[in-house]
């Protein structure tokens, strides 16, 4: 289980977390909502050990996959040798063409495996990423905004894709974002950050399955409350 | 319509044909062929030299020297780039050394390897000291132009060790690498021949320029000219091609 009990990190006097104590549950979409510098970046470095702890424990995962804001694909390797350069050396050959044959098939990717970066739209690229963060096999999988930047239509396919991809190769997720409708769509639970230093925090949690969703209204009232939240 | 697009090569051409032509038009001025002989006059004296034994094994020699100080300059260059671009110390230690060099004269250099070798080896080691700085500046700016998100992608993939360097580096290096052999190689011809003149090895072009200096046979000493030159072209060609082929690879742009 990914947990933190009672840290503390100060980046100079700034203080980010203060005797913070939170747990994520197992394969569960987390999603962390706050402010811009509320240190929901920072909760990911410290997740993907990247950054220490000052004070207190952070339990993590031994594996961590990451989805970046950009895809960060290596422009000079065809998509499907990106996927596998995170593989290499860890697992067998064969395994690794087989993950990666089924995962591009999962989004319909398939046809792109050995076309270039450049050669692939923004959001193509990103569900490329996709696939090398589902297809690396980490318990946890990290995500820095993910589906910033697109517009809503593309936010929306993404989002259903990368679902997809979830139910297949469940996983524990946490994901920060400042989207409220990308919370409403992927969480499980959702996280508001108050402004620094983070000590207490709301969580949310949604009991639906994200698959029956519907825009019937049905999360409006955790919609208002989110909004009053964000912007008291 | 189609848009009348001037082909550049032709164009480059074309510089070559005038410098050809006002040369032609000096030496017909001139009238002497011991102060400057005819393109006519330079050509058949390459021709003459080109079915002589000894052609080969001066030209062999340099060629020798040349790939020898600029392999050196090509290897050490690579290793000492890649740790200084990568560790701010390592980088502090040889700045100054690498400043040291490049701004020391080539003929100081030459003079004082005189003195310290023997003649054969005083061109690799004057051709070494020049051209070294050149390939180890281009490669620390091409380890330090590894994007940043990229390596903190392959951090957290644990993408390590040799992958790492094959994958990432390498090819983040690679249009440096090129700028640096093609300018490195350029100095590496000049160099090598200024030291030859100086020493005097046994067999050498440099070597052969100065007898035909000696014995004023200015149309000898344009013929090697030309010689050198070609071989510079030659390296420019090859090298042009093997560092164009692994993105020629690259196909047409298909979106979704």
């Amino acid at each position: 289980m990914i947990k933190l009990e009672h840290i503390s990190k100060n980046f100079g006097y700034v203080k980010v977390f203060d005797d913070f104590t939170l747990a994520f549950p197992e394969d569960k979409i987390t999603v962390i909502l706050g402010p811009s510098g509320c240190g929901k970046t920072t909760l990911l470095n410290i997740l993907a050990g990247l950054k220490p702890v000052d004070q207190g424990v952070a339990t993590k995962a031994e594996h961590v996959s990451y989805l970046f804001q950009e895809p960060r694909l290596l422009p000079w390797l065809t998509i499907r040798e990106n996927i596998a350069l995170v593989l290499k050396e860890k697992m067998e050959p064969s395994w690794i063409n087989r993950q990666i044959r089924e995962n591009l098939e999962t989004i319909g990717l398939s046809r792109y495996a050995d076309c270039y970066p450049s050669q692939l739209s923004g959001g193509m690229r990103q569900r490329a990423a996709m696939v090398r963060a589902f297809s690396y096999d980490a318990p946890l999988l990290l995500m820095d905004e993910p589906f910033k930047s697109l517009d809503v239509k593309m936010q929306f396919q993404l989002i259903r894709d990368f679902l997809t991809l979830w139910q297949q190769k469940k996983r524990t997720v946490i994901t920060v974002t400042h989207d409220v409708q990308e919370a409403l769509w992927l969480a499980d639970e959702i996280l508001v950050f108050p402004e620094k230093p983070v000590k207490t925090i709301n969580k949310f949690v949604i009991g639906l399955a994200q698959a029956e969703r519907t825009q019937d209204g049905r999360l409006a009232d955790i919609e208002k409350k989110l909004l009053d939240l964000l912007l008291k | 319509m189609k848009i009348f697009m001037p082909n550049h090569k032709w164009v480059g051409g074309l510089a070559v044909l005038c410098v050809f032509w006002g040369w032609q038009i000096a030496a017909g001025l001139i009238q002497l062929p011991l102060i400057l002989p005819t393109p006519k006059q330079a050509f058949v004296q390459v021709l003459t030299l080109l079915v002589t034994k000894d052609f080969w094994h001066h030209l062999g020699a340099t060629l020798g020297r040349g790939m020898v100080g600029f392999g050196l300059s090509l290897s050490v260059g690579m290793i000492i780039g890649i740790f200084a671009g990568q560790n701010a110390t390592v980088n502090a230690f040889f700045r100054p050394l690498i400043i040291l060099m490049r701004s020391t004269p080539v003929m100081s250099v030459i003079i004082l390897a005189l003195i310290w070798f023997k003649r054969e080896t005083v061109p690799v080691f004057a051709t070494f000291l020049m051209v070294f700085p050149i390939m180890v500046q281009n490669i620390i700016e091409g380890i330090r132009s590894v994007d940043q998100d990229l390596l903190e992608m392959v951090e957290v993939f644990r993408v390590t060790g040799w992958l790492r360097f094959t994958r990432l580096y390498v090819p983040s290096l690679l249009p440096f690498l090129a700028v640096g052999i093609s300018v490195g190689l350029g100095i590496t011809w000049k160099v090598l021949i200024a030291a030859e003149v100086l020493s005097y090895p046994r067999w050498g072009i440099g070597t052969q320029m100065d007898t035909a200096r000696v014995y004023l046979q200015t149309d000898k000493l344009f013929a090697w000219t030309l010689v050198v030159v070609a071989m510079g072209l030659v390296f420019d060609y090859v090298l042009d091609y093997l560092l164009k082929k692994p993105f020629k690879t690259r196909k047409e742009a298909v979106h979704d």
